[in-house]
């Protein structure tokens, strides 16, 4: 056990893993991250009992499911007991959580997992629910409206110009084909769909 | 003041499709042929039925199917004496954790075709089925257990499953 400090630590990502991004499956969500979370573990050169702290994103609204977060502690052999946290947003914010918890000294190591199966919904109508805990009510505009909304601000103030804007587009299309783990899921769903071959 | 807005109602409504994955769905079609088909831990060989998609303990994907049942012995149990919106069933009425033969982890059903006091720990129960082709891929393909009038499982059969 590390010795509580009031400087802060370094903490570095030492290996990860990702799951090939598919349109639909019909695997469940613990049957989908079983192999990933075993990968990173593989790439780290680590074993479960040697994570410190397993650190969770998903959604509930995107599981449909109730607790779903729970039923994910499947995938983690939780025997002898463990030390795990859910966040409800994504992958980067329990990052941070994970982070959190390095620094406070109570554990040295952490693995941090996002998962979702955005297929059994409709994925524009479920991301309207994340938007606003304050009133409990949707407001409805989906994320592809609320980045729209963004990139006007943006180009109003003068933020970004619509030529950068465009640069970031046309790298993600090109990622999608050379580098699809590097390129945002949207993109290289939909180059597969349109008959597109990895690696060209 | 009285025209003021002090509620609203915001209905939503999102469809799923869910799927069971490949672990759940062959119990699922064990119970359209009148089989109880659990899942082995291929690490600590427990046996999951119901089956879930890894073994809880280990963290692995649960491996072979294993026909388990159809008795069973009662390991803990409820006795419902409190009624509520929507009960189908007359009370007082028991539902309890049944051990399946065979099986390492308890599920849950109902007990019925005796008094609800003469339930206990231990008691021999058997599945009573619907008609066949009133199955579904659904654990309501059984309507309850009832008791098979064998002796008691012995406390140590079953204490390490509770």
């Amino acid at each position: 056990m590390a010795s509580v400090s009031r400087s802060r630590r370094d903490v570095a990502i030492v290996a990860s893993a990702q799951m090939a991004n598919v349109a639909s499956t019909t695997a469940t969500p613990v049957e989908m991250l079983v192999p990933v979370l075993n990968q990173a573990l593989v790439n780290a050169g680590m074993e479960r009992r040697d994570i410190g702290f397993w650190c969770h994103g998903s959604c509930d609204y995107m599981t449909g499911q109730p607790f779903s977060f729970v039923m994910a502690v499947d995938a983690l052999g939780a025997w002898p007991p463990i030390i795990e946290s859910h966040v409800e947003a994504d992958g980067a914010w329990a990052l941070y959580e994970a982070w959190l918890k390095i620094q406070t000294g109570e554990v040295d190591t952490a693995l941090v997992f996002g998962n979702g199966r955005s297929s059994s919904g409709d994925i524009n109508r479920t991301l309207t629910l994340q938007l606003d805990p304050y009133v409990v009510a949707p407001l409805w505009p989906d994320d592809r409206s609320i980045a729209a909304i963004q990139a006007r601000a943006c180009l109003e103030s003068g933020t970004v110009s619509a030529a950068a804007m465009a640069d970031v587009v046309s790298r993600s299309h090109r990622d999608a084909f050379v580098e699809p783990e590097r390129a945002p899921p949207r993109f290289v769903l939909r180059r597969r769909a349109a008959g597109g071959v990895d690696g060209r | 003041m009285s025209d003021d807005v002090l509620r609203i109602r915001t209905p939503i409504g999102i469809h799923y499709t869910y799927s069971a994955g490949p672990n759940a769905s062959s119990h699922l079609r064990g119970l359209m042929e009148g089989k109880f088909i659990g899942k082995r831990c291929p690490s600590c060989q427990l046996v999951y039925m119901p089956p879930r998609s890894t073994c809880a303990k280990c963290g692995v994907l649960l491996g072979e199917d294993v026909e388990v049942g159809p008795k069973g012995t009662i390991t803990t149990f409820c006795i419902v004496n409190v009624p509520f919106l929507g009960q189908t069933i007359k009370i007082p009425y028991v539902s309890a954790t049944i051990l399946m033969d065979g099986a390492d982890l308890g599920m849950q059903h109902l007990i019925q075709e005796c008094e609800a006091s003469e339930v206990r720990m231990g008691m021999r129960v058997e599945p009573v089925w619907k008609p066949a082709e009133e199955w579904e891929p659904s654990l309501s393909n059984i309507t309850h257990f009832r008791p098979t009038g064998e002796p008691d499982a012995p406390f140590e059969s079953f204490s390490g499953h509770l």
